[in-house]
């Protein structure tokens, strides 16, 4: 039976309030588990939890050093699910992502050994660091949740989240991420330094002991399939879908990109902002919402054209400034 | 960028389905009004400028309508490109300029262009307008100044009616041009509007009204109340019995209202009309002249019968007098006694003129006369006369002037005259006293005792502020033009107790505003007589002058020392050519103003030290009802034009609170929306800045943070926050009470209101910023 493709199940019927209820406890467990280890982001934590409630995967981005393996960790411990880590390096192949056929002698048949993605949570971490080719083997496993090897399907766990880390193309030593790949994640992060008094407090109190080690699981992956199926029954309005996609069609027509956003992007952004109306307790999903998760969803897919890219503009920028403009359509439209 | 940024999007053109929780449809875009309410608005001006027929003699439509359908179409062109509000009177106006321009001013730029010195042109031509609609009683010929007053007017009326009904749609106080429009033949002509004015002013306006009520109901359809908000059928299209129940009340209106209005008449319900009770219509062959009876008779009759004609030298022939009154014996007017023992037969010499001052300027024209079906022993003749050329058998009355035969008749009869037209100046007649050795004045004291005490106590209300006997003799005249009424349609004749009730009524003919007049004159002690004959008679192409029945007239003549017999012109009557019966160029108007302004300017001493006669004439209510009609247009006029323009200040705070209790008054989403609107032009007139880019919580966290820190009122932007997140964004309405809402909403807007001074506070009340942006 093939896996449901996420976001795609109509939302018709009205979110059960009970369950909404039932939602917040949950996720305000799993928020309190994370920001243990996580002093200070809040904002990078929540994402990250509507990253997982809207069944997408989450790209954190930043310099090394900043907490970006120590989240993806985190919240892969905070929750009683599978949880499968993948050094990316130049020499890792897509073999050892995917899995391999090896002969068994006694059967005298090919069995399948699962790779890194058999599991609930897929830390990729440094993913840029491995060659094009084994960054591209994850496109099946993360748009349709399987993996085919030797011509048989094999599907992959429910939830299925892969967090993958990513230094700065400018670092030494990394490739660039495929668009088509880009385009596959549904928000992009960056983690940025801590602020002072947040750095005071992790020399102080992670010197000694690794909070990690004390974090116990909060939820279990059940219990996160319940959350989703909460988080698709939200209701969004006709007039924030077409919110959502004037957003996406300004971007293709906009002067600063050479690349808009694409129709996944829309349905991400859509997914997103329905994760993160029941994470404020809403059965609807506001336009707000959408502005609120507009950068991280959109702009790490979009490329510049030349011209910005000179005058020093970034995606994140462009994004901005088409959630001041692009207006809100009135209701019942 | 491109379209995407002002909130298109690709697909729009395809009709939104229907929320699952049956949401109303939005209304339609403004531009889906089409022409229709322009329509309606140019034709309830075309009615309104119907009602100026009576005050126009000649054709006049022409240029007005076409000046009405241009500043129509402007406007409605302007509004199907939903051009900014501010524009549209700009542009309306300007084409206003353009066709007054094209019509009046033939050498203009390219033929049309307003140009500084067209417009100079066309501000003369109005200012003859003026002066015309100031100097002619109604109806008043058409002439190129008063055609483009008119054309001007029509034209304003266009623009102010379309400005409120289409542009700011409030077709209620687009009835303000309209009864501005109407003003001006209830002031101008002498019965007031005619009946139907009214009635064409309501269907204009009933219309308006009629047209808004099915746009309104045509965008939103009406709400069957059985079925409540979420099930609520809308039923567009249902705007008949809403019209029907206006169209009713306007039509009571329109027949209770005039006989209770003063200067409405009643005639609707059945009054005057124009044939009274006529006399046996004479043989036409044998027309009589008596002097009283008989020219009353030639008036009523429904034929208009040809008596004579004549040739002159002269542009404007004098009046010509048959038989002259001089006597009242306490009961009525008694033509002079003739006698042919102690009156010259006129071939015995010239004649000469009688009472004629040696220093008043004169010009000398020729007359030939033939009578046709005129059988009067009485010659009709100008005043004076040099010489007559007649058969012997006719004398001449050395005491009156007048020819007479005791013998024949003028029928088929040929005379001659060589007449004098005095032009005594202005300074002349006021220089004129009244000479107390005057054998007459000795008779007139006789008589004044016998005189009506009304008539007397009248003529010295009327003479209060005027010094001089010509003065006096002018305000006499002008009260009875303004405030009185012609018609033949009066019973009796002009004895004592019919001038009584003449004063009473002030309804009568030309015979009793004459007799009244005089004898006015006389309670003043002027000497004066009655004069009865027949005005000057129609030109026809050849030059000749064709006198008929309907030309038969009366009027007083006015004895002033060193001048001599000056004739005035009491009746308020005009004929078709402006020519029959015309007021003396020394009686005008005008000349009234000027004196009075001469006298206000030059204070005279009088018996009350404390009291000018300027202010005993404007604080004399009996004095100021005898201004000229040109006055009381003007300050009618000044009157309708404050009211507009009270009532134009007034728009914009109305369409505020209209549009206020509008939006309360809804329910479901279309409250919740309207009370979000509500609050947006709140902040907006109170000087607070509102982006419609932002999401309903941007805003509301822009209010809290630069505008409003009060408590309650932060609170109540959260709960309207709130209200219109859910009725847009959430799957099921939550219900939204009005009163809450109303009660956020004031708490809101006091205070926005606490945070600005008094000046500003006034503004955001009377002149809030949002009235002017379209919803």
């Amino acid at each position: 039976m093939p896996h449901p493709v996420p976001g795609t199940a109509p939302s018709a019927a009205p979110p059960d309030p009970a369950r909404l209820a039932d939602l917040l406890p949950a996720v305000g467990r799993i928020r309190s588990a994370v920001q243990t280890v996580i002093e200070g982001k809040p904002q990078v934590i929540d994402t990250a939890l509507t990253v997982l409630l809207a069944e997408g995967h989450l790209l954190i981005e930043d310099v090394p050093g900043v907490g970006k393996t120590q989240l993806a960790k985190t919240l892969a411990r905070a929750l009683d699910c599978s949880v499968r880590r993948i050094q990316f390096t130049p020499d890792l192949l897509p073999g050892d992502l995917t899995g391999v056929s090896v002969f068994n002698q006694e059967s005298r048949a090919f069995e399948f050994r699962p790779g890194a993605v058999f599991a609930n949570v897929v830390l990729g971490d440094e993913i840029n660091r491995a060659s094009p080719k084994t960054q591209s083997a994850l496109l099946e496993c993360m748009e349709e949740r399987q993996v085919t090897v030797d011509g048989r399907t094999h599907e992959l766990a429910s939830p299925f989240m892969v967090i993958a880390t990513q230094n700065p193309i400018e670092m030494e030593g990394t490739y660039p991420l495929p668009e088509a790949q880009r385009d596959r994640f549904m928000a992009r992060v960056s983690m940025g330094y801590p602020s002072a008094a947040a750095e005071m407090e992790m020399l102080a109190e992670h010197a000694a002991t690794n909070p990690l080690d004390d974090l116990t699981p909060v939820a279990d992956a059940a219990e996160v399939v319940k959350l989703v199926e909460v988080v698709r029954t939200i209701h969004v309005a006709r007039s924030v879908r077409a919110y959502v996609v004037d957003l996406a069609a300004a971007t293709r027509d906009h002067h600063d990109l050479r690349l808009g956003a694409s129709p996944r992007a829309t349905l991400h952004l859509l997914r997103a902002a329905k994760a993160t109306a029941a994470l404020d307790g809403r059965d609807h999903v506001l336009p707000d919402d959408v502005q609120q998760l507009a950068v991280p969803v959109l702009a790490h897919r979009l490329l510049l054209s030349t011209d910005a890219q000179i005058a020093g503009r970034t995606p994140a920028q462009v994004v901005e400034e088409l959630v001041r403009t692009v207006r809100v359509p009135p209701a019942g439209m | 960028m491109t379209t995407q940024l002002t909130g298109l999007r690709p697909g729009t053109g395809t009709p939104a389905p229907a929320r699952s929780d049956a949401t109303p449809p939005a209304a339609p875009e403004r531009g889906s009004d089409g022409w229709w309410p322009t329509a309606v608005a140019a034709a309830a001006v075309a009615l309104a400028a119907l009602v100026l027929a009576p005050l126009l003699d000649g054709p006049w439509l022409g240029w007005p309508f076409a000046t009405l359908v241009a500043v129509a179409l402007t406007g409605g062109a302007l509004a199907q490109l939903r051009a900014p509000l501010f524009l549209v009177p700009i542009a309306q106006a300007l084409v206003c300029a353009v066709v007054l321009t094209a019509a009046y001013v033939p050498d203009a730029p390219l033929g049309f262009l307003p140009s500084p010195a067209a417009l100079d042109t066309l501000r003369t031509l109005l200012q003859d307008g003026v002066a015309a609609a100031n100097t002619y009683v109604a109806p008043v010929p058409v002439e190129p100044g008063l055609l483009a007053l008119v054309t001007l007017g029509v034209g304003v009326c266009a623009l102010c009616t379309h400005v409120l009904a289409v542009t700011l749609r409030m077709p209620v106080l687009a009835g303000a041009p309209l009864v501005a429009m109407y003003a001006v033949p209830a002031a101008a002509l002498p019965d007031g509007a005619p009946w139907w004015a009214f009635v064409l002013i309501s269907i204009g306006w009933v219309g308006m009204l009629f047209a808004d009520t099915r746009r309104q109901v045509d965008h939103w359809g009406r709400v069957v109340p059985r079925a409540g908000y979420a099930t609520a059928r809308l039923r567009p299209g249902g705007w008949l019995w809403p019209g029907i129940r206006l169209a009713a009340l306007a039509a009571l209106l329109a027949l209770v209202v005039p006989p209770l209005v003063p200067g409405l008449t009643d005639a609707v319900l059945g009054g005057r009309g124009s044939s009274g009770a006529v006399d046996a219509a004479p043989d036409p062959q044998t027309v009589a002249l008596d002097p009283f009876v008989s020219m009353r008779r030639d008036l009523q009759q429904g034929r208009d019968v040809e008596l004579f004609t004549y040739r002159t030298t002269s542009d404007s022939p004098a009046y010509l007098r048959a038989v002259v009154a001089e006597t009242f014996d306490g009961e009525k007017w008694i033509p002079h006694a003739y006698s042919a023992d102690d009156s010259p037969v006129l071939s015995q010499g010239v004649i000469t003129p009688v009472s004629l001052g040696a220093d008043v300027a004169r010009r000398t024209a020729d007359y030939q006369f033939f009578a046709t079906r005129l059988a009067s022993p009485y010659l009709p003749l100008p005043y004076p006369v040099d010489r007559i050329v007649a058969p012997d058998d006719w004398h001449w009355d050395l005491a009156t002037g007048t020819a007479f035969s005791v013998q024949t008749t003028t029928k088929g009869l040929s005379w001659a005259v060589d007449a004098v037209e005095p032009a005594p100046t202005l300074a002349q007649l006021e220089a004129s006293r009244i000479n107390r050795s005057d054998t007459r004045e000795r008779g007139n004291q006789q008589a004044l005792a016998q005189l009506p005490t009304d008539l007397v106590d009248q003529a010295k209300i009327l003479a209060e502020g005027h010094p001089t006997p010509y003065e006096q003799a002018l305000a006499i005249q002008w009260w009875l033009r303004t405030e009185f009424t012609y018609s033949v349609d009066v019973k009796g004749d002009p004895t004592g107790d019919q001038i009584e009730q003449f004063l009473r009524d002030r309804v009568g003919y030309c015979q009793q505003f004459a007799a009244t007049m005089a004898l006015m004159a006389r309670a003043l002690n002027i000497t004066s007589r009655v004069a009865v004959g027949f005005t000057p008679g129609t030109r026809d192409a050849s030059g000749v002058w064709h006198v008929s029945s309907q030309d038969a007239h009366a009027w007083p003549e006015l004895l002033f020392p060193g001048v001599g017999w000056v004739r005035f012109e009491p009746t308020p009557r005009a004929s078709t050519d402006g020519g029959n019966v015309a007021v003396p160029r020394w009686a005008r108007a005008q000349t009234l103003a000027e004196l009075e302004a001469r006298h206000r300017a030059q204070p005279e001493p009088t018996d009350d030290p404390a009291r000018t006669p300027d202010e005993r004439v404007d604080t004399d209510p009996a004095t100021a009802a005898a201004e000229p009609l040109g006055d009381r247009v003007r300050r009618t006029t000044l009157l309708g034009l404050l009211a507009l323009a009270v009532a134009l200040a007034a728009v914009p705070g109305t369409v505020r609170v209209r549009r206020r209790r509008t939006r309360l008054a809804a329910q479901g989403l279309a409250l919740a929306e309207g009370g979000w609107a509500e609050l947006r032009d709140t902040v907006r007139d109170t000087g607070g800045g509102w982006s419609d880019a932002d999401t309903p919580r941007q805003a509301a966290r822009r209010l809290k943070s630069a505008y409003w820190v009060d408590p309650p009122a932060s609170a109540a932007i959260d709960r309207l926050t709130a209200m219109v997140e859910r009725t847009r964004y959430a799957p099921t309405g939550r219900p939204v009470a009005a009163d809450d809402v109303a009660r956020d909403l004031r708490t809101v807007r006091a205070a926005a209101l606490r945070r600005l001074d008094a000046r500003q506070r006034w503004r955001a009340r009377w002149f809030p910023s949002s009235a002017l942006r379209r919803e």
